[in-house]
């Protein structure tokens, strides 16, 4: 190959679009089959997780994760939910100074406050002067499904979400 | 001098007079007033006001809100003067506003060509006031004179080319009959300088050259054609000491900023404090913090001026909390190193030599693979202002703790006016924009304000912040000191110990300095807080 004379800029958007490319659209030679990774989804991800408009709210909405992850990162998501968790999905278990304890994702922090949304969907604000002790969660509520799903039921997920991705 | 005179029947109006160059340099006998960008020569942030003190400041309440005709984030610090209060509508609208009320006297409107795409964000820091004139520097590289009592435009130079990069960002500097600016443009490959200008004519009176040219000393800091467009920026007021006669100036980083291998050398005078004659324009010294930079530390700070007892004798110093996360004393008479230590954490130097002069661990420097170094791009701390306080004797400053950015490097040819940076920086935490939302975790690094004993640079008290701040500090001698920060917060600490005393929420970036002032008797304090100025006053005042 021979050299090029890129730009800074120049090799930078090009290591962008390479990147893209590595998005799980990439792998869509994969022999997943949507359809039937649209009803595993809906059995077993669909309570936490929207995608296309259907689904719970606790966990990130997936409808178009399948354009901004490769398939290696879905898979492992899968397998090791704990692996990689946004800071916007962290959870917070906090105690008061009358020893109850309030769990929930951190929808936001500042000096003073924290707001959090807990199990049930509601919106909770506390007040740090108010707590005993705060533990930020990093790990995932979301259970690992190696061994509760196959490798091919995996790849029926992951073809799903991806064709969802080619939709938008 | 403008005379504001409360009749029995409530009105307040205004007699015609000049802010002299007298008032400026005695500017600390008006303490009702903001005359300056950094409210002093010698650039303190502290007020001799003392009506707000730490056991009333918990009453403050507001007391009226402007609201910007912009969506741009303002960083101005307005003037207070005699009841009005000067600032800048981003980017480059100038109003005069009834400090009483918040209602708008005039308003100056400057619009931009087009074109004009400054390197770092369309912000303006403020105007300068002198005799009965405002001086606004403009995106457009333009020096523009103002009409104090109608905002008409009295003349209007340009200063450089805004198509090669340059802007004007900072607030200028009135010293005598001149008036002092610089330009912005460091990642866009200009070459900086600063230059004054007759106050009465516009007419340029002498420029400083932040590079040296082929001939001057300091030119062999730099390689081959590195100078041409070696950046160099003025962006922040400088201080002045009348007594010496000297005005200061932090400059901005060397460019291309992270590749610092295509301009071998110490780079004069970027990342440096340079010492000017007021009246010509001549260095009388200059002293550099970050030789061969390359993680865009520019010095570009608040020159702080105050008197210092230095191994049992009296010193004219000067205090600098650099964004390469060091705290440095100078000697402002000479530029002699005092003393400096790190008030962060940072890797980049194994520490300070006896000049001064970093000790740098070199495999820290930007690369192709990416370098994690501390601090991030932002740096420790930055161009909002620090603040010292005579009744504590202590120097204050926002301070970024345990803030990390990866450096990359890589090839920059120059083109005019484009992108001239040669590498990029990153970070989890954002630049400048404020995040509604912030749920990042405590190894982004954290906000913090921070209170050093000048003469050992130790720590006496630190307030720790969830967000970082780009909000400069006030001190007062109610022994106060108030600051905001980029939650939205607006505060009171207890200059001594660092106690919150007050805190309201006003839900946008605070990214200037709070100032205070008072009318017909009664303090007041304002900031900006995202696209509006917040005053508050104790209850019963207007």
């Amino acid at each position: 190959m021979p050299a090029f004379s890129f730009s800074g800029l120049q090799i930078w958007e090009l290591v962008t679009h390479v990147r893209a490319l590595g998005i799980a659209h990439g792998a869509s030679h994969l022999k997943g089959d949507p359809q039937a990774g649209a009803a595993i989804f809906r059995a077993n991800c669909s309570r936490c997780h929207a995608a296309a408009g259907d689904g719970g709210l606790s966990g990130p909405d997936l409808t178009t994760i399948g354009s901004r992850r490769s398939y290696a990162e879905l898979r492992e998501s899968l397998t090791d939910p704990d692996a990689d968790v946004a800071s916007a999905y962290w959870s917070v278990v906090a105690t008061t100074s009358t020893g109850r304890t309030v769990r929930g994702i951190r929808l936001n922090e500042d000096t003073f406050s924290l707001q959090i949304r807990d199990e049930n969907g509601r919106l909770l604000s506390l007040l740090k002067r108010n707590l005993k002790d705060v533990e930020l969660i990093r790990r995932s509520p979301m259970p690992s499904f190696a061994g509760k799903l196959s490798d091919a039921q995996m790849d029926d997920v992951i073809a799903w979400l991806i064709s969802l991705g080619r939709r938008q | 001098m403008w005379l504001r005179v409360a009749l029995v029947l409530g009105i307040g109006f205004t007699v015609k007079a000049q802010v002299s160059y007298e008032r400026l340099r005695e500017s600390a006998r008006e303490p009702q007033n903001w005359l300056t960008y950094n409210g002093s020569y010698a650039s303190t942030h502290y007020s001799t006001l003392n009506q707000l003190r730490t056991d009333n400041v918990a009453r403050l309440e507001l007391k009226w809100v402007w609201q910007a005709n912009s969506l741009e984030k303002i960083e101005a610090t307005p003037l207070v003067v005699d009841g009005v209060m000067y600032l800048t509508d981003p980017p480059n609208d100038v109003v005069a506003v009834d400090a009483r009320t918040g209602r708008v006297y005039w308003r100056y409107r400057h619009p931009l060509p087009d074109g004009v795409a400054p390197c770092c964000g369309r912000v303006s820091r403020g105007v300068a006031i002198l005799g009965n004139t405002l001086y606004l520097g403009t995106l457009d590289a333009r020096l523009v004179a103002l009409d104090v009592s109608s905002g008409r435009k009295r003349w209007d130079v340009k200063v450089a080319d805004y198509e090669q990069g340059y802007s004007l960002t900072l607030a200028p500097l009135a010293i005598k009959n001149n008036i002092i600016i610089g330009p912005a443009g460091g990642e866009l490959g200009i070459r900086g300088f600063i230059a004054a200008y007759d106050a009465e004519t516009g007419k340029e009176a002498w420029r400083f050259k932040t590079i040296p040219e082929p001939g001057e000393p300091g030119h062999e800091t730099w390689n081959g054609d590195a100078w041409v467009h070696g950046g160099a920026s003025v962006w922040l007021t400088g201080s002045y000491d009348p007594e010496l006669n000297l005005t200061y100036w932090g400059i901005g980083n060397p460019g291309p900023d992270w590749n610092p291998a295509l301009r071998l050398g110490d780079n004069l005078y970027s990342d440096s404090v340079v010492a000017l004659d007021a009246g010509t324009g001549k260095l009388k010294w200059h002293f550099q913090f970050s030789p061969h930079d390359g993680f865009d530390f520019d010095a570009v700070q608040i020159p702080v001026l105050a008197d210092l007892n230095w191994k049992g004798k009296p010193r004219k110093a000067m205090f600098w909390g650099n964004r390469n996360g060091f705290f440095y004393v100078l000697d402002r008479s000479t530029g002699e190193f005092l003393f400096g230590q790190p008030f962060v954490k940072q890797t980049w130097a194994a520490g300070l030599d006896e000049h001064g002069r970093p000790i740098r661990l070199n495999d820290r420097m930007p690369s192709a693979e990416g370098s994690l170094t501390y601090p991030g791009v932002q740096g420790g701390t930055n161009w909002y202002a620090p603040s010292f306080s005579p009744v504590t004797g202590l120097f204050y400053l926002t301070a970024w703790e345990d803030y990390p950015g990866v450096y990359y490097s890589w090839e920059q040819p120059y083109e005019p006016g484009k992108w001239f940076a040669g590498g990029s920086v990153r970070a989890q935490l954002p630049s400048i924009t404020r995040q509604e939302i912030r749920t990042l975790g405590p190894e982004s690094g954290y906000g913090a304000i921070r209170a050093l004993d000048p003469a050992t640079g130790k720590r006496v008290w630190e307030y720790r912040m969830n967000d970082v701040s780009d909000s400069g500090l006030l001190t007062t001698s109610g022994g106060l000191l108030f600051s905001g920060n980029r939650e939205g917060h607006f505060f009171s600490l207890d200059a001594k110990n660092g106690k919150l005393l007050w805190d309201r929420y006003l839900g946008g970036q605070v990214a200037s300095s709070p100032v205070t002032w008072s009318v017909d008797g009664q303090q007041y304090v304002s900031i900006a807080s995202g696209h509006a100025v917040f005053t508050f006053g104790l209850p019963g005042s207007q």
